[in-house]
């Protein structure tokens, strides 16, 4: 096998490398024609590591080095698709001129650029928030150490409605083919927003085909751990360290409930507002929130406009008292 | 931690592939049109990590 690894956006071809480009690791298994063989990598909302196992990988790489037939010699170029935006290199997005010349341009920053050009285009929609949904979006979890293996299927899911069961091993979602996490994810993140996708699968050495359901905003997923969500707008202008459980306690909130410390810089919009460092951000007046910090930020970001005014509660010395922020707008 | 273990998995596993001792870290070349130049000419696939 051939290894490269790429540490840099800069000059990648976004036609041929599409991925979740929030992770922090990804890989791509390729035949010698250029043909993407499959995809190693993927995670959840709660758990980074939770699918970079090395028994996954093992499976994932000896399909990839099974599937590979190409001889040596054979002519190279796979038809790449367009770009939905047309732009092929991040650094052609506007927005990365914001950097220094040669910078290195990080995964994320792809997300970042792309909803930036939609934005400046009008073409931006909530709908591309949601990418790479997890399999648990229709109802079905996979073994970390064989990632093709179903392990179980939530009653009354899609899932479970088109006939997907535990112990079941994918082979195809639509024409992808299935090895891997990220080989799910991926299939799932170019499936349509509604109607149907067909899964193929092995039960008890027999081949099954079924078409699962996609029901409305199925796409949906926690969003909080990725590095992008950070771009959308309007910024909630308020983030910090979680009070712990016992924290919370001595002061009488619920464990489940939004707090956070304000950190060292507290952005224009909060300090306007009159929020300052250290002060114990308890989220929006009237609204019971139970969440932590960062799904917080993603609950600001989804629920209200760039110019809208929300009022936060917060501590300060023991005190409880409201600001009235008015959630900023990007320019461009 | 994370990192170092995948590399060093991946070491493994590429030696058992390629069945060469020395140390493959070495071999990770750092652009796709590098290594589809090597593969077309071995025809072996391509493993190429983003990280």
């Amino acid at each position: 096998m051939v290894l490269a690894r790429i540490v840099n956006m800069r000059g990648v071809d976004l036609r041929r490398f599409e991925f979740d480009y929030d992770l922090t690791w990804a890989g791509f298994f390729f035949a010698s024609d250029g043909t993407i063989l499959g995809r190693f990598g993927g995670r959840d909302g709660p758990s980074p590591d939770k699918y970079l196992t090395l028994p996954g990988l093992k499976h994932a790489m000896k399909s990839a080095i099974d599937r590979n037939g190409r001889p040596a010699g054979k002519p190279m170029e796979t038809a790449l698709s367009e770009t939905a935006d047309k732009i092929r290199h991040v650094e052609d997005y506007p927005a990365s001129r914001r950097l220094k010349a040669n910078a290195c341009i990080h995964c994320h920053q792809v997300y970042d650029f792309r909803r930036d050009y939609a934005r400046s285009k009008n073409t931006f929609t909530r709908e591309q928030i949601w990418v790479y949904p997890l399999p648990e979006n229709l109802g079905f979890s996979i073994d970390p150490n064989q990632q093709n293996r179903i392990t179980s299927v939530k009653a009354d899911s899609p899932a479970a409605k088109a006939g997907l069961k535990a112990a079941d091993e994918l082979i195809f979602i639509d024409r992808e083919h299935i090895a891997s996490f990220a080989d799910i994810q991926h299939a799932l993140h170019v499936a349509p927003n509604e109607g149907s996708i067909r899964f193929t699968w092995m039960r008890n050495g027999k081949r099954n085909e079924a078409e699962v359901d996609l029901p409305a905003r199925w796409r949906e997923t926690d969003i909080s751990w990725r590095e992008s969500m950070w771009n959308l707008e309007p910024s909630a202008s308020v983030y910090g360290k979680d009070l712990t459980e016992a924290e919370k306690k001595s002061l009488g909130l619920k464990a489940t409930q939004v707090a956070f410390r304000q950190g060292d810089y507290v952005p224009p919009a909060a300090a306007s507002a009159g929020i300052r460092k250290g002060d114990i951000i308890l989220g929006i007046k009237g609204k019971e929130l139970e969440m932590n910090m960062l799904q917080f930020n993603v609950y600001v970001r989804l629920n209200y406009k760039p110019g809208e005014k929300v009022v936060y509660e917060f501590l300060r010395g023991g005190k409880r008292q409201e600001a009235a922020v008015t959630l900023p707008k990007k320019t461009f | 931690m994370r990192t170092k273990l995948m590399w060093s998995a991946l070491s493994f596993l590429c030696i058992a592939a390629c069945g060469h001792a020395d140390d493959p870290r070495e071999r990770w070349l750092d652009s796709f049109d590098t290594a589809r130049a090597e593969a077309q000419k071995s025809g072996k696939p391509i493993f190429l990590v983003f990280r």
